[in-house]
């Protein structure tokens, strides 16, 4: 009995030291960001003496990070709407209608899966100068669409095939054509897998770096990624106060959205991945 | 033959009876798929064929290309960088797969005895997962500094002034720092998921277990690691293929340097295609970057084949 309390207090005790490693850089981070650049630099670890809010307006308007919060924003709401919409139709398709090619499409979508996006990286830009696309949101918006489509498509479409067909007979009985058992039917069901995506792609297009540094190159397009790596770079960033408010900046955001859904957050990734 | 030849007409007649309905619902099922796959051939299949395609070219981007044949893919195989690069996404691999999975598993099976405070574990583990890799890259680049930086300024206020270290200027080590960073971002997601199978084990076992008189570390050898081996499979390929596509910390950390100390296949890929414009050549690493995880996966899915067949 105390053998097993000891144990458990020491795994207690590793646990305790192991979150503190996780969380203190985030600390330090809203800690430093709330700092002049002398004081960080004379001495890291106190407190902040005076809250130096100033860094964040700094960061938020000279460096132009409002105008790239504003971008991001754009990009993940756009592409996450069009996604929902493009991976309803597609999963309802795929797991309702035995049409020719069903299988085909299936098959290539496990396999898009497994392509690493860096092959189309070449390509892609390629293709988006060619087109006029870069620098363009809408052309960021339709590419990430497609390239978190697959996974997407086949969570949507695993829910669909777990669902009973009942309802929607019932409602085709009833003379709701096609779009009308869709719209009014299958949609409502498909809450839960609507929200796990939603949340397994808003990490994912939050954070994505590759080809918003070569597509989104205009300062007036830049989304947060790019523009914190340029920040620190760049002569603003020498500024370590208003590098740090940068950083926490593009970091609130999603922090505030794991605060409030970290239930649904954290059952929706371990149910995407697991499929 | 005759029999299955009947059949099969009886089968289009009854198609036929409804086949006007049929028609319809298809029609719809495509225009359904449509968007789909739209997207899916312009943005993924048509750039994956270029992209093998321009692997035998020599292109800028501007001029015609010209055709190499397989010059850059020997040329490859010459390049110092590349094998440099291989060998770092090697040494990535290994430290990065085993360092999430098994601290991973531990915090899992920590957390799922329910010690005390175990939510506010679970909930700060998961935290890196959500921050922005490149807010991830510059936040420790800046602990890692050596004058000002956390990690140096710690070491010297508890004494250790010996263990301070260039921790990303020397070309020895810092590769190993940038590993340790990819396993604080992403330990927190293997936990959740191992601790999402562990979750998944019936009661009934435990319990049986603990009328059996089973000690806490024989329930993790014994119940828990056999329960949670699939978990522990698709956890290691996944991670393997994240080794291979590792890019944003690393690119935005240090480069690829100093002297070319932390390339990987990701960083020389867009160095040669976005500051040397050689798109050929640069296609080239792409292709051999999804050759390598194509075998991964094949391998990956024999390999549970031949494990679930065996059941």
């Amino acid at each position: 009995m105390t053998n097993g309390k000891i144990s458990k207090s020491i795994v207690v005790f590793l646990l305790i030291l192991a979150s503190a490693a996780v969380a203190f850089p985030l600390i330090y981070m809203f800690m430093t960001s709330l700092k002049t650049h002398q004081n960080i630099i004379l001495s890291p670890f106190t407190l902040p003496s005076e809250l130096q809010f100033e860094n964040y307006f700094i960061a938020w308007t000279d460096t132009n990070l409002g105008l790239n919060f504003l971008n991001s924003i754009i990009v993940s709401v756009g592409t996450l709407l069009f996604l929902i919409m493009v991976v309803l139709m597609g999963g309802y398709a795929l797991s309702r209608y035995p049409f020719p090619g069903n299988k085909i499409v299936f098959i290539g979508l496990i396999a898009l899966i497994a392509i690493p996006v860096h092959s189309l990286l070449v390509p892609i830009y390629y293709f988006m100068e060619t087109l006029g696309l870069r620098n363009s949101l809408i052309g960021v918006i339709l590419l990430y669409t497609a390239i978190n489509l697959p996974f997407s498509l086949i969570i949507m479409r695993t829910f669909f095939e777990q669902m009973p067909r009942a309802i929607e007979e019932a409602a085709e009985i009833d003379g709701c054509n096609i779009w009308q058992v869709f719209w009014h039917v299958a949609i409502p069901m498909a809450k839960v897998p609507i929200a796990t995506i939603a949340i397994i792609n808003i990490i994912n297009i939050w954070s994505e770096y590759l080809f918003a540094s070569v597509l989104l190159v205009d300062s007036t397009v830049r989304t947060l990624p790019v523009a914190i790596a340029i920040l620190q770079s760049g002569e603003q960033g020498l500024d370590l106060g208003i590098l740090f408010a940068g950083l926490s900046i593009v970091t609130i955001p999603m922090l505030i959205i794991y605060l409030i859904f970290s239930k649904q957050i954290t059952q929706g990734v371990a149910s995407g991945a697991v499929k | 033959m005759s029999q299955s030849t009947e059949t099969q007409t009886m089968n289009l007649d009854r198609k036929e009876s409804n086949l006007l309905k049929r028609m319809k619902k298809n029609r719809a099922a495509y225009l359904f798929i449509l968007p789909s796959i739209i997207l899916l051939t312009v943005f993924m299949v048509f750039p994956l064929i270029y992209s093998i395609i321009m692997s035998f070219y020599r292109w800028d981007g501007f001029s015609t290309p010209n055709f190499l044949g397989i010059d850059n893919y020997i040329r490859l195989l010459n390049h110092d960088n590349f094998l440099l690069a291989l060998k770092n996404n090697a040494i990535f691999m290994v430290l990065f797969t085993t360092g999430t999975v098994v601290l991973g598993f531990l915090f899992a099976v920590a957390i799922s005895r329910k010690v005390p405070g175990w939510r506010i574990y679970k909930f700060v583990f998961f935290i890196p997962v959500m921050l922005v890799t490149a807010v991830i890259a510059v936040l420790w680049g800046k602990i890692y500094e050596p004058s000002y930086g956390l990690l140096n300024s710690f070491l010297d206020l508890i004494g250790l002034e010996s263990l301070q270290q260039l921790w990303l200027g020397n070309p020895d080590i810092t590769l190993y720092s940038i590993i340790c960073v990819a396993i604080w971002q992403v330990s927190g997601w293997c936990m959740l998921l191992f601790l999402a199978a562990i979750e998944g084990i019936p009661n009934e076992v435990h319990d049986a277990a603990t009328i059996d008189g089973v000690s806490p570390f024989q329930r993790i050898i014994l119940i828990i690691m056999p329960m949670v081996k699939r978990m522990g499979f698709i956890l290691v390929m996944l991670q393997i293929i994240a080794s291979v596509k590792t890019f944003d910390l690393i690119y935005v950390m240090t480069g690829g340097g100093p002297f070319y100390a932390s390339e990987v296949l990701g960083t020389i890929l867009y160095r040669e295609a976005f500051e040397n414009q050689r798109f050929g050549y640069a296609s080239s690493i792409s292709v051999v970057m999804t050759i390598i995880i194509a075998i991964i996966t094949i391998s990956y899915l024999k390999f549970t084949q031949v494990s679930e067949q065996e059941k």
